[in-house]
């Protein structure tokens, strides 16, 4: 099967109802930037291009939007396992590697997505609150934390893509997530004031939180993220594989 | 020996406990309608599933169109699977049009098989709202899509209404004046004398008989005493 037979697969796919209400869902979550950019206007009416960038891509946003992209890919897998159009397809003759590459695929969507609206707060918002210029506006955007956010986020999807594969209970994915992640932050949070005293670096949804939020480059979080990614890669594809479809 | 489409060896798969199969063989030639019976749980279900790649037999030998697994040449075999795995909220279409990505076929067929099974009108309608009897009839026009040579049909007559019925009989006699092969597992054994070449019975996970329809009647009497026979032995005319 082609890679050109994968992608235009999973975009039937992705015009599926369930789908499109999740998106939605999503422009409501990223709202957040949108809200705090608003609110920084009002309190700050000058402010550099650069810091203005750095409170529209703030923590909230990491949160709600790792969260999403997990949640979206356990809902998405989920429906394709529950309704038994997976085994269907494999029936048919999809090759599971072929679904594993399409569902790697798919994770970049939803992650452009929430960059493209990003980018389109922090654009919109600039122009017309702050009369930014074209270049003030472009020297604005740093690179380095758009990427950190576009590769935390894609690691979102890897987690919930992980979880899907191995486990195949959307019910307990949904569920299983915000009791991960929230947690998860809010000790990243307290070990980062010297609340409590544990190794929040290493933790895999507050790793990815770090990049997520960090302005500079960072290598430590970035290899602790590739080294997750890596494990979720490699254990989803060998879940799907060895498994035989009952 | 080369106009053998499948050929299963010896083949036995366990669940836990259950020996689902026990060292079944047969052998399906080209041109033939194959009718696989069995009460529900005989084994039907595991033996195409293991047909189609979707379980691993413990042991045995699967080959189709003299290839074995994990290289059977699914680009040649029409599937029905007992439960439709459609996805429910894309249009009958849209799920069509996937199969066409799968099996690398032009789309230009769809609106021809939609035809074919009386679902044009409802083709731009999501799978959840249209007709357990619908729903069959599209399963049948994802599974003649890339026009195969092969068709693995389980337990295609479940939930068909007596016009249902009457529909797949005329299609299953059409696409075997064609020249198909078929593999059709069901219980339904009125169907299967009209339709059938070929019977074979499991039970309990074992096979028990292949014979020609023709040969079967000859042999017990009837469809049914061949069925009752294999169920219940000593006991056929008890049970008709």
């Amino acid at each position: 099967m082609t890679f050109h037979q994968i992608l235009h697969i999973e975009f039937i796919k992705l015009f599926r109802r369930s789908n499109i209400l999740f998106f939605f869902l999503m422009i409501y979550v990223l709202n957040s930037p949108v809200y705090r950019a608003t609110a920084a206007v009002r309190e700050q009416p000058m402010m550099l291009s650069s810091a203005f960038f750095e409170i529209v891509t703030g923590s909230t946003l990491a949160i709600f939007g790792m969260l999403l992209l997990a949640i979206f890919m356990v809902n998405s897998i989920g429906n394709e396992f529950n309704e038994g159009s997976y085994r269907k397809s494999i029936a048919a003759g999809l090759k599971k590697s072929s679904f594993f590459y399409g569902k790697l695929f798919l994770i970049l969507i939803p992650t452009l997505l929430i960059i493209f609206w990003i980018l389109l707060t922090y654009s919109l918002l600039g122009i017309f609150a702050y009369d930014y210029s074209i270049s003030n506006l472009l020297q604005g955007i740093n690179i380095i934390k758009t990427l950190h956010v576009g590769i935390a986020l894609y690691y979102a999807g890897l987690l919930g893509l992980f979880f899907i594969s191995v486990f195949r209970n959307r019910t307990i994915g949904l569920v299983f997530f915000p009791f991960w992640f929230v947690p998860e932050f809010f000790l990243t949070v307290f070990s980062l004031t010297g609340r409590i005293n544990i190794p929040h670096d290493f933790l895999p949804g507050a790793a990815g939180w770090q990049l997520f939020t960090s302005n500079g480059f960072e290598p430590k979080y970035l290899a602790i993220v590739a080294l997750y990614s890596a494990i979720c890669i490699i254990a989803s594809f060998l879940a799907l594989r060895l498994r035989e479809e009952k | 020996m080369k106009n053998t489409i499948i050929d299963i060896q010896s083949i036995s798969k366990r669940f836990n406990k259950t020996l689902a199969l026990d060292n079944v063989s047969l052998r399906v030639n080209r041109g033939d309608v194959f009718c696989l019976l069995g009460p529900n749980g005989s084994g039907k279900t595991t033996m195409i599933n293991c047909m189609l790649e979707l379980l691993r037999a413990d042991k045995g030998l699967i080959k189709i169109f003299d290839k074995s697994t994990p290289d059977i040449p699914k680009q040649k075999i029409g599937v029905l699977l007992e439960e439709d795995g459609f996805f429910r909220d894309l249009s009958a279409e849209k799920n069509l049009k996937i199969a066409c990505r799968i099996k690398n076929v032009d789309y230009e067929v769809i609106p021809w098989l939609l035809e074919k099974v009386s679902l044009f009108g409802h083709r731009k309608k999501m799978v959840k709202k249209l007709s357990q009897g619908m729903r069959k009839r599209l399963a049948m026009a994802y599974s003649l899509i890339g026009d195969p040579d092969l068709l693995i049909w389980d337990e295609p007559y479940n939930s068909l209404d007596p016009t249902g019925f009457k529909f797949m009989r005329n299609l299953i006699a059409d696409l075997h004046q064609q020249g198909k092969t078929f593999f059709i597992s069901t219980h339904m054994l009125d169907e299967v004398k009209k339709t059938a070449t070929h019977i074979g019975l499991i039970h309990n996970g074992v096979f028990q008989e292949l014979n020609t329809v023709e040969q079967a009647i000859k042999k017990y009497g009837s469809v049914e005493a061949f069925y009752f026979n294999h169920m219940s032995p000593g006991h056929s005319n008890d049970m008709l």
